[in-house]
C-alpha cells in the first residue's frame, strides 16, 4: 500500500465520526523508485489531503533506511494553479513519498475507535466483522 | 492501442480466471475480448487513458481494471472483498509490472500507468426482505391454547413470499453518502468500472448496490454490466429518479461456463448491457452522437426477476 492509498482510505466502522486519517504501525515497509510523473503529480495534488501525508510520512520514515524525504510542515496544496509553481525538489519529494514507499505488513489503527485494519502483503484488508457495520 | 494488440497483452495475464469460484461472489471472469472491447470504448469516450484515474469495483482477479492500466491510464485501484482473487490480482500487477506495461515511463515516451493498488473491502448489501404472506400471526385458531409453541400454521414459509427492493436502495446515491462499506471518499476516481453479481443467488439488488457506489466514486464516468432484462428498470432508476445521463453503449452475450455443479449446461448464455453512466463536462462535449441512445420503455421491472442462470 503506498500512502496515496493510504491518503484516501478511511475507517468505516460503526461509532466513528471520521475515521480519517488511519494511523500507521509498520511492520515491514519497502521503498522502491519511480520515474516521476510531474504532470500527474499535478493534476493529483489537489485532491490530496496534505495533512494526513505529513503525518503518515512522520509514522512511516523512522521505519526507512533511508530517511524520507521531509516535507514542510504545512502547505495549500489545493489550489492547482498555485501548485504550478513547486519548484522540481518538492514535487519529486512529493512523488517519492505519495509514490515510492509502501507499508507491506502492518496496521492500519482508526483514530476514534481503535479498530487495527491488517496490511498483508501490500493489501490492505478493510472488511468490517458484522457487529461493526 | 488496437484491439489484438490489447487482447494479446491481455492473455498474457497469468491468473485470468478463478481456479475456485465463489458461488455467492458470483465469480465469472471478464473474458479477453470482452475486457478490450469496453477500454477501447472508454478510451473513445475520454474516460480511459492518459490523464484519468480508473477503480474497478469488484474486480476478481483484475482482468478489467488491468486492461485498463495497460492503455495507460494515470493510476488504477482494484477493489474487491475477496482475499484469494486479490492474491491472484496482485500476482497479476507483478507480471505486468516485469513486463514493463505498468510502473515503468521512461520520460521520452507518452507516459504509462503510474501503479495499480489493492484494496479489500467489501460492499454493505442488506437482503431484500421476504414478504411471508402466507406467514406467523395468522393460523389463528389454536393460537396460544394447548401445547403453547406452534403458534404459526402450516402455511408458514408459503410460496406466496415476495421480493421487495430495499427502499433504501433505491434512494438517491447523493442523499446516502457513504455508507456502503467501501472505505473511500466520494469522487475518488475519475472513472469506475465494474462488473457486479447479477443478484441472481438470493441477493436481489446487489447490482444496483454496486452500481450506486460505483457512481458515489466516479467523477466523470461509470461502466457497468447488467442483465438486459433489468434495463428499463435501471433506465428509470438512473435517468429519472436520480437525475443522471445513461446510455447503452453495447449489448453482449455473457458467455458463463459451467465453473458450478449446479449448471447443468456447458455453457450459459446470458444477455447483457454494458451502461454508461456520465457527467457532462464543460471541456469534454466532443462527439455527441447520441445514435446509440435507447428509449426507456417506461415499464418498471422490479429487481432481480431476471431469469437465473
Amino acid at each position: 500500500m503506498r500512502l496515496l492509498t493510504h491518503n484516501f482510505l478511511q475507517s468505516n466502522v460503526r461509532g466513528t465520526e471520521k475515521g480519517y486519517p488511519l494511523n500507521i504501525e509498520v511492520t515491514t515497509i519497502k521503498y522502491e523508485e519511480s520515474p516521476v510523473d510531474k504532470e500527474f503529480l499535478l493534476n493529483l495534488l489537489p485532491k490530496v489531503n496534505y495533512n494526513a501525508l505529513v503525518a503518515a510520512v512522520k509514522q512511516m520514515s523512522p521505519h526507512c533506511e533511508q530517511p524520507l524525504p521531509e516535507l514542510p510542515e504545512t502547505m495549500d496544496v489545493s489550489n492547482a494553479e498555485q501548485n504550478q509553481n513547486l519548484d522540481d525538489a518538492t514535487i519529486s519529494n512529493l512523488h517519492k513519498v505519495l509514490f515510492d514507499v509502501y507499508l507491506v505488513e502492518g496496521w492500519l489503527i482508526c483514530p476514534d475507535t481503535g479498530r487495527k485494519f491488517p496490511v498483508k502483503e501490500c493489501i490492505p484488508n478493510m472488511i468490517l466483522h458484522e457487529d461493526e457495520i | 492501442m488496437k484491439q489484438k494488440h490489447l487482447e494479446s497483452c491481455l492473455s498474457s495475464i497469468p491468473n485470468r480466471v478463478f481456479p475456485d469460484p465463489k458461488i455467492q461472489l458470483e465469480q465469472y471472469p471478464t473474458s479477453v475480448n470482452l475486457a478490450a472491447s469496453i477500454v477501447l470504448t472508454a478510451l473513445a469516450k475520454g474516460d480511459a487513458g492518459k490523464g484519468r484515474t480508473i477503480l474497478d469495483l469488484g474486480c476478481g482477479t483484475g482482468n478489467l481494471g488491468l486492461a485498463f492500466a495497460i492503455v495507460k491510464s494515470d493510476f488504477v485501484y482494484l477493489v474487491d472483498c475477496d482475499s484469494d482473487a486479490l492474491d491472484l490480482a496482485r500476482e497479476n500487477v507483478e507480471m505486468l509490472e516485469e513486463e514493463e506495461l505498468i510502473g515503468s515511463c521512461s520520460e521520452d515516451e507518452d507516459g504509462c500507468c503510474m501503479g495499480v493498488e489493492l484494496i479489500m473491502a467489501k460492499l454493505k448489501y442488506d437482503p431484500p426482505k421476504k414478504n411471508q404472506s402466507g406467514g406467523g400471526g395468522r393460523g389463528g385458531k389454536g393460537r396460544g391454547r394447548g401445547r403453547g409453541g406452534g403458534g404459526r400454521g402450516k402455511g408458514g414459509r408459503g410460496s406466496a413470499s415476495s421480493t421487495q427492493p430495499n427502499e433504501l436502495l433505491l434512494l438517491d446515491p447523493k442523499l446516502d453518502n457513504r455508507d456502503d462499506g467501501i472505505p473511500l471518499p466520494s469522487k475518488m476516481v475519475d472513472t469506475v468500472i465494474t462488473n457486479p453479481p447479477f443478484g441472481t443467488k438470493n441477493n436481489e439488488g446487489i447490482d444496483v448496490q454496486f452500481l450506486k457506489t460505483a457512481i458515489r466514486l466516479a467523477r466523470r464516468s461509470v461502466y457497468s454490466f447488467h442483465k438486459t432484462s433489468t434495463r428499463p428498470f435501471l433506465v428509470k432508476l438512473l435517468r429519472d429518479k436520480w437525475g443522471l445521463n445513461v446510455e447503452v453503449v453495447a449489448e453482449m452475450k455473457f458467455e458463463i461456463p459451467n465453473m458450478y455443479k449446479f449448471h447443468k449446461q456447458k455453457c450459459v448464455d446470458v444477455e447483457v448491457d454494458l451502461i454508461r453512466v456520465f457527467w457532462e463536462e464543460e471541456d469534454t462535449i466532443e462527439d455527441k452522437d447520441a445514435s446509440e441512445e435507447e428509449e426507456s420503455e417506461g415499464e418498471e421491472m422490479p429487481l432481480g426477476v431476471c431469469g437465473v442462470a
